[in-house]
């Protein structure tokens, strides 16, 4: 119980020195101030999603956006099921309400484990010409499993259905054609099966590289890093509480794919290695090794309607 | 025979006059109404220096999101939407239009009319959306 409640206490310690160093480069007088009378940066990324990731952008305050995921079943059965074409699939249908221009609330819905999730992002530092450098935001999703409760054991409470998502954004636009995104995540399952670990941390990067002024190419890696609860391991290994591995599961996401935007659409065509949808899935339930033909083809389309 | 002829003959008039009336009701858009600009947004200037290349390049990028579908890649009217729309989106390149001052392209291009949408929440940058009048200048013939 004593390494328990240890280990948890090294998840907190680390969650306040990343708050603390974040706080600490705000603080620095190396930031110009007066911000305000420097004019924004052009946005660093078309649309709020790219592939699988979140990204710092959010639309115009008073926007509805509808977000369709798709992602077919993996590649290795070949033409069978015309490379995953055919085979199971994931959906994900969202609205995201842009509340201001900095801040907006999303709904969805997900066919895997009929997840239903809430999310929201805060974008509260934008990159400036000429000052501050970066774009940051906030991303945080709630997630319900709404499948039958036989699934989570004989002591089922309903807490068990839930997970939740945390993430800090980092981006820039070096310049009209490349921009790139770091982000940091934790995410928790209130209730796991033997194969998974109820917690994980993901370092996530994104780039974009825009080929004409519609259409850019998307590459984008996450890695999870599992935190290992079980105390017998930590006595053991004390310095490997938290582990990570390109080669088992839960597995690296790894997605390429191309974007087209226009006025009110945003357009990915794609593979990645991960079926899930909702963050949290896919840094700690990815079963699909990309090295290892594990790759699917996934769409996503977005539309806005402005009020 | 005869008769064949004659049936065949009238059937292929009839389809040429179908197809005939077909591209004709095409080209009947509604053309551009006048569109009244307030006084004061018509004299309105640029902050930025609208023959900057960088202003004109955004402009251009902005210009293929945003207007291109409807306008054309030339402002020409001629956009893959611009058949389904009831009023002609008009001829950019012409002196007629050339003739508008800044302030009034800039104040038609924020607030938008029927099927031309408002681009003050879609750009929400003004210095952008003056980047696209900086744009307009450009296709002038």
């Amino acid at each position: 119980m004593y390494t328990y409640l240890l280990s948890i206490k090294k998840v907190v310690l680390g969650l306040i020195f990343f708050a603390s160093g974040i706080g600490i480069i705000f603080a620095q007088d190396s930031i110009p101030a007066p911000e305000k009378k420097k004019p924004l940066e052009r946005k660093p990324f078309e649309s709020g999603i790219a592939i699988n990731e979140q990204t710092v952008e959010i639309p115009p305050a008073k926007t509805l956006e509808f977000v369709l995921q798709h992602r077919f079943g993996t590649i290795q059965n070949g033409w069978s099921d015309l490379a995953g074409i055919w085979g199971a699939s994931n959906i994900r249908l969202g609205l995201n309400f842009s509340i201001t221009k900095n801040f907006l609330i999303g709904l969805g819905t997900s066919k895997n484990n009929r997840l239903q999730d809430l999310q929201w992002k805060y974008t509260f530092l934008h990159q400036r010409k000429g000052g501050f450098p970066l774009t940051i935001a906030y991303y945080g999703n709630l997630a319900l499993n709404a499948t039958n409760k036989s699934n989570f054991g004989i002591e089922y409470k309903f807490i068990d259905r839930l997970s939740w998502f945390h993430q800090i954004l980092v981006a820039r636009r070096f310049c009209k054609m490349f921009s790139m995104q770091l982000g940091f995540s934790y995410s928790h399952y209130n209730k796991v099966d033997s194969t998974s670990k109820n917690d994980a941390f993901s370092i996530s990067v994104l780039g974009r590289i825009k080929v004409s002024p519609q259409t850019s190419v998307l590459i984008a890696y996450q890695q999870p890093f599992v935190v290992n609860y079980d105390p017998a391991f930590i006595i053991r290994y004390p310095n490997k509480w938290m582990s990570c591995s390109a080669n088992s599961f839960p597995y690296p996401d790894v997605e390429l794919g191309v974007e087209i935007s226009t006025s009110t659409h945003s357009f990915h065509i794609f593979i990645a290695s991960a079926q899930g949808i909702v963050p949290q899935q896919i840094v700690q339930y990815n079963n699909n090794n990309f090295w290892n033909g594990g790759i699917l083809i996934g769409l996503n389309i977005t539309r806005l309607w402005g009020f | 025979m005869k008769t064949t002829q004659k049936i065949v003959t009238v059937m292929l008039t009839a389809v040429i006059a179908v197809f005939f009336m077909i591209g004709n009701s095409a080209n009947a858009q509604a053309k551009v109404k006048p569109w009244p600009v307030p006084d004061k947004d018509k004299a309105l200037k640029a902050p930025i220096k609208l023959s900057d290349p960088d202003v004109i390049s955004t402009g251009k990028e902005l210009w293929a999101k945003h207007c291109k579908s409807c306008h054309g890649s030339k402002g020409l009217g001629d956009g893959p939407k611009a058949a389904s729309l009831k009023t002609y989106p008009g001829d950019f390149s012409s002196a007629a239009f050339q003739a508008f001052t800044d302030g009034e392209l800039f104040y038609r291009t924020d607030k938008g009319r029927d099927e031309m949408p408002s681009y003050e929440k879609k750009i929400p940058e003004a210095n952008d959306r003056w980047s696209l009048i900086a744009f307009l200048r450009t296709l002038k013939k």
